[in-house]
């Protein structure tokens, strides 16, 4: 394994590979050329599906429509218009790429039950046009096509193989770039926890949309590809049963991985060739296929083989030393200004919020300067996450302003807070939970990287410097919360007191000037605590970050807070020193009630 | 103009059957928060067990129809022993995907088992069309909207008497709440899905004389899942109103635009309503959580 | 009647509850104090079983029940009364107060208990056909008492019974607690507001990160410096 670690030797070998791949039908013969042809359409259409559904988790069974929509264009634009094939091709991509852009947009608003229901009408749909539009499209007995109508005559079999295979080795490179970049970590992010994604700052809509997009491109070309290969197409391939066949490769395969994309494909466009005698039962074999992978293994073969390699090579887990005192100087260059301690970095002022007849906020308020750490205290059902979430803009208050550095915050989207300086974390550890350690802090500087989607699909050179730059950024942050030897596994195998690390450490990549953190001691040893109070000592004096903590352990609140905000009823009771506050009658009663 | 009533009425003989199967969707969805897309399969296991009672062994028409009902039951509370309870700490993307796999392998295996010919069921009342005011419709299809409406007075009055709809009702506002009352969450969710898929029964059987049968049928899963999603999913007379609006816009679209437009409408009544009102008619609109 | 005997139990990989021991005595309104976080909802939750326990041992009237579902609890004579209530919002107050009685079988005994129940609550019978979700917070968590006293337990749990109400309201809610003692049934009452909670017990403990560290009788609790402690931190 380890000749392959250098990337000149690996590109050797995919040379090698391809080559070999090129040249095996001369030895195979043309009954597997043609099966080879129908992988290779596949595998594009399974790493679209992939990127889609494994990697962003969104749900779609519109590909088959998109599959269909660009083998038509292919063929029309060809056959019909004379447009050579070159240039049909990519064209079809990208004009299909559009329509997958805008029935990406209902995912925005709604769960995967709809989504998974507005994108079963959609390819029903399409099959309805595909047969009505017969004018266009031939209708119900089919569109012929053939080779030299479309512009390409001079390729035989054998050639027309080269091209296919040539092009699935770049959509799988394209593919590959994108989960390596900040397109994919954003997808992943999406698919693992959505709002602590929104929180480091990936635009939601922005992603979703544009990972069905993209899903809507990979289709395209395979069914581009798959125009040429066939001699003839008609709406019946495209239907809601060729979706929920595709959907096969890569439930099989393995979701989220390239290789299952890949294995997928093998296995399940090979079968079917085997089981010909049994026709009548291939859709009865395939859904039993789906079902008890479903069930039994639902990582698809790719996972399966993974889930073994963890576990026979992987490293037992390290114990968590919580080192107490001991934290190491945190390497971070920050954008921003450092905040004075005269600075109101954090106004909010009557802040009131209602649900449904309830008053959860009641003219809450609260300032916080530069470099402050004050903590938010108050009994059970006193408003504090209430009062958090109207901070990140999950909620909108009924009446109140919210300032910060001088901002009004009450006109920004949750996604543009990360980008300003705030970020929070949450009381239940939300971390991506899928992704690595790495990936994780990497996400959190989502709102510093600029490359757009075409820079990373094609690994250009400013895309590769930022993720390579951004990652030594990660590693070192890494290093000082103690975590850089976890780098690179899942982030949901690291124990409890760990991902807490992380997910500190995530907060402090965004770069914050504000950090929110929701109950960050529960859970915790006595020990991972003394560590936790370091950590945010360390926070403030070196990177001037001001803190606003929410926490019931009093004796954590009373060692780290500056100032103290008591809420209860969703008012503010009581607002000064920890020393002031523990004796302060009325939050006294506050807690423990009218005294006898 | 004179075929707007007309066109009308029609609509809602349609419609009625697609309300049935959106009730079927929605106490599923309410109890187990899982969307059945296997529910346009119990409407066929309905069509072919009713052909089955009346063709085959002559049966009188509703002995039959319950023999339907318990039929369809049983394949509802095996697709949710099958295809749901093994996946209940899945994400909703799996149990998606498991409910259309277990769709298609009944599907499959009715098809296998009965072949591809098409068959009928003869209907009980007559085809020739009365005059209501200007307007015709066939006693056939009275039966259809009267049945329906039998159906839905049966469950209301279920719902709202008997202690078992009590305890379904409960479950579905609370589970741990109805645990702590003695409730098996487990055992109501059986029964919610047998209930769910008996409904889609009833309509199988129901349709069957007007369109034959046939393992397409299925494919009024569509406008069903739209008829709930016009209702909110969240109620019964919220499905009932959704699959009345869609079996009548339905006709007016077949009618007014083009005939094959009459395909398509359930798909845009659906884009239109998750872009204007996800929630629909009466649904509440989802508080994002955090 | 009730005994925890160092029992554990979490969400997922967090411990919350690390040894809990306790006891209710037949009879007796004991009651568990604590922070927020320490873990009194999850103690009761495990009790009940709505959270699996991952050691220890629970005993209720002399049988083990930590491996027990929650909807064996209330066969057995032990009722819930959750943390906010768990009404079914969209069923009427009568059709909540029935359901408290699902799991029983004497139609006749039953209506005479809804007859103690609207007597105890004149409030709950003006709006018995009214939607329970409708009702206010304290009028809510009257009817959630009540509905647990229908299925005839012999221990009755409160998770938190004043959260989110009015003192007065809350007084009328711990008057009654120490009416339905007096009717026969053991009581184990958490709460956060302390003071009000020691007013009506016998016994109680205090919670601290998922340990009981403060155990004693009622009396020797109110006025301890120590629970002020355990709420507001140890002074410096």
């Amino acid at each position: 394994m380890n000749i392959l670690q250098s990337p000149a030797s690996r590109l050797i070998a995919i040379v090698g590979l391809l080559l070999a791949l090129a040249a095996s039908p001369l030895v195979l013969g043309s009954y597997a050329l043609h099966i080879m042809s129908m992988v290779g359409i596949a595998v594009i259409l399974a790493l679209g599906l992939n990127l889609l559904m494994g990697y962003a988790g969104q749900v779609s069974l519109a590909n088959a429509a998109f599959f269909g929509i660009g083998a038509y264009i292919v063929a029309i634009l060809g056959n019909r218009y004379g447009v050579p094939y070159w240039v049909a091709l990519p064209l079809a991509a990208f004009a299909t790429a559009g329509v997958g852009f805008v029935v990406g947009l209902p995912a925005l608003r709604v769960s995967s039950h709809y989504l998974a229901l507005a994108t079963l009408a959609f390819v029903w749909t399409v099959q309805v046009v595909l047969i009505d539009w017969s004018s266009m499209t031939g209708g119900s007995p089919g569109f012929n096509t053939t080779r030299e109508g479309l512009k390409i005559g001079y390729l035989d079999d054998h050639m027309y193989f080269v091209v296919i295979l040539l092009v699935t080795a770049l959509m799988i490179w394209i593919a590959h770039n994108l989960i390596a970049s900040k397109v994919g970590r954003a997808f992943m992010a999406i698919r693992d926890n959505e709002n602590a994604a929104e929180i480091m700052g990936v635009n939601l809509a922005n992603y979703k949309t544009l990972a069905f997009a993209i899903n809507a491109f990979f289709c395209a070309v395979a069914g581009g590809l798959h125009t040429g290969l066939v001699s003839f197409i008609d709406p019946y391939e495209f239907g809601l049963w060729p979706s929920i066949w595709h959907l096969l490769y890569i439930v099989v395969g393995g979701l989220g991985s390239i290789l299952g994309s890949i294995l997928g494909p093998v296995v399940l466009v090979a079968l079917p060739e085997l089981l010909r005698a049994f026709a009548e039962y291939r859709q009865l074999f395939f859904a039993l296929v789906l079902l008890l992978t479903l069930i039994f293994m639902p990582q698809g073969i790719a996972g399966a083989v993974r889930g073994y390699f963890l576990r026979r090579f992987a490293a037992p887990p390290t114990p968590v030393v919580a080192a107490a005192g001991a934290v190491k100087k945190i390497e971070l260059q920050s954008r921003h200004p450092r905040a004075s301690s005269q600075e109101v970095l954090l106004e909010v002022k009557d802040l009131t919020l209602s649900f449904g007849g309830l008053k959860a906020l009641n003219g809450a308020h609260l300032s916080i300067r530069g470099g402050e750490i004050q903590a938010l205290i108050g009994p059970n059902g006193a408003g504090k996450t209430t009062f958090i979430n109207s901070l990140t803009r999950v909620y909108t208050p009924d009446t109140g302003a919210i300032v910060f550095r001088g901002k009004p915050l009450l006109e920004m989207s949750s996604h543009d807070l990360a980008q300003l300086g705030m970020v929070r974390t949450f009381q239940s550890v939300r971390l991506f939970s899928k992704m690595s350690v790495i990936e994780n802090v990497m996400v959190g500087m989502h709102s510093q990287l600029d490359q757009g989607v075409f820079a990373s699909a094609l690994k250009l050179p400013s895309a590769r410097r930022e993720n390579a730059d951004a990652r030594a950024r990660a590693l070192t942050l890494l290093q000082s919360m103690d975590l850089a030897h976890l780098a690179e596994r899942p982030a949901g195998s690291l124990s409890f007191g760990q991902q807490r690390h992380l997910e500190m450490a995530r907060a402090l990549a965004a770069d914050p000037m504000l950090l929110l953190l929701d109950e960050p001691a529960s859970g915790l040893s006595k020990g991972e605590i003394a560590h936790l109070l370091e950590i945010m000592r360390t926070i403030r004096k070196q990177l001037g970050v001001a803190i606003l903590v929410i926490e019931h352990n009093m004796n954590f609140v009373m060692d780290i807070a500056d100032h103290i905000t008591v809420l209860d009823h969703g008012e503010v009771i009581a607002s000064g020193t920890p020393q002031q506050v523990q004796q302060d009658p009325i939050v006294i009663e506050a807690y423990l009630g009218k005294a006898a | 103009m004179d075929l707007l009533p007309q066109l009308i009425v029609s609509g809602i003989a349609a419609g009625c059957l697609y309300a049935l199967v959106a009730i079927g969707l929605v106490l599923i969805y309410k109890a187990t928060d899982i969307v059945n897309f296997a529910q346009g399969e119990s409407v066929t296991v309905g069509a072919y067990m009713g052909w089955l009672m009346v063709a085959e062994f002559q049966m009188p028409y509703l002995p039959a129809m319950v023999m339907v009902m318990v039929g369809s039951a049983l394949v509802g509370m095996l697709v949710e022993r099958i295809a749901y309870r093994p996946l209940i700490k899945s994400p909703p993307f799996t149990v998606i995907l498991a409910t259309l796999a277990i769709g298609l392998l009944i599907t499959n295996i009715i098809r296998l088992i009965f072949q591809d010919t098409p068959r009928n069921i003869p209907g009980v009342l007559s085809t020739e069309p009365l005059e209501f005011g200007g307007v015709l419709i066939t006693p056939e299809r009275l039966g259809i909207m009267f049945s329906v409406v039998v159906v839905v007075i049966l469950l209301m009055l279920f719902f709202r008497f008997s202690k078992l709809g009590k305890a379904m009702r409960a479950t579905a506002q609370s589970q741990e709440a109805a645990s702590l009352m003695g409730i098996s969450v487990p055992g109501i969710f059986s029964k919610t899905w047998a209930l769910g898929s008996a409904l889609g029964g009833i309509a199988g059987m129901l349709i069957a004389p007007l369109v034959g049968i046939n393992t397409e049928l299925g494919g009024v899963l569509i406008p069903g899942f739209v008829a709930a999603i016009v209702g909110g999913f969240t109620s019964i007379p919220g499905a009932i109103v959704g699959g009345l609006l869609v079996g009548v816009l339905e006709n007016l679209g077949g009618v007014y635009v083009s005939s094959s437009f009459k395909r398509v409408t359930s798909f845009i009544i659906l884009i239109a309503v998750l872009m204007i009102r996800p929630a629909g008619l009466f649904g509440k609109p989802p508080r994002k959580m955090v | 009647m009730l005994k925890l005997d160092q029992v554990k139990a979490g969400y997922g990989s967090i411990e919350v509850l690390k040894g809990v021991s306790l006891e209710v005595p037949e009879r007796s309104i004991v009651t568990l104090l604590g922070a927020n976080g320490a873990g009194k909802t999850t103690t009761v939750r495990t009790i009940t079983g709505l959270t699996p326990s991952s050691g220890g041992a629970i005993e209720f009237d002399g049988k083990r029940i930590e491996k027990l579902g929650p909807d064996r609890m209330i066969g057995m004579g032990l009722a819930l009364v959750p943390q906010g209530r768990l009404l079914f919002p969209e069923l009427s107050v009568d059709e909540n107060l029935q359901l408290g009685a699902y799991s029983r079988r004497d139609a006749a005994e039953i209506r005479a208990d809804a007859d103690k129940a609207y007597a105890m609550f004149p409030i709950l019978k003006e709006k018995y056909k009214q939607d329970a979700g409708t009702l206010s917070g304290g009028q809510q968590q009257m009817l959630a008492i009540v509905r647990a006293l229908m299925g005839r337990p012999k221990l009755l749990m409160l998770d938190e019974p004043s959260l989110g109400l009015a003192p007065r309201i809350v007084q009328e809610i711990f008057d009654t607690i120490v009416r339905i003692r007096e009717d026969g049934c053991a009581i184990l009452l958490v709460e956060q507001n302390a003071n009000m909670a020691l007013a009506i017990s016998d016994h109680g403990y205090v919670l601290e990160s998922g340990r009981v560290s403060i155990s004693g009788s009622a009396q020797e609790l109110a006025g301890d410096a120590r629970i002020q402690q355990a709420y507001l931190g140890h002074g410096d």
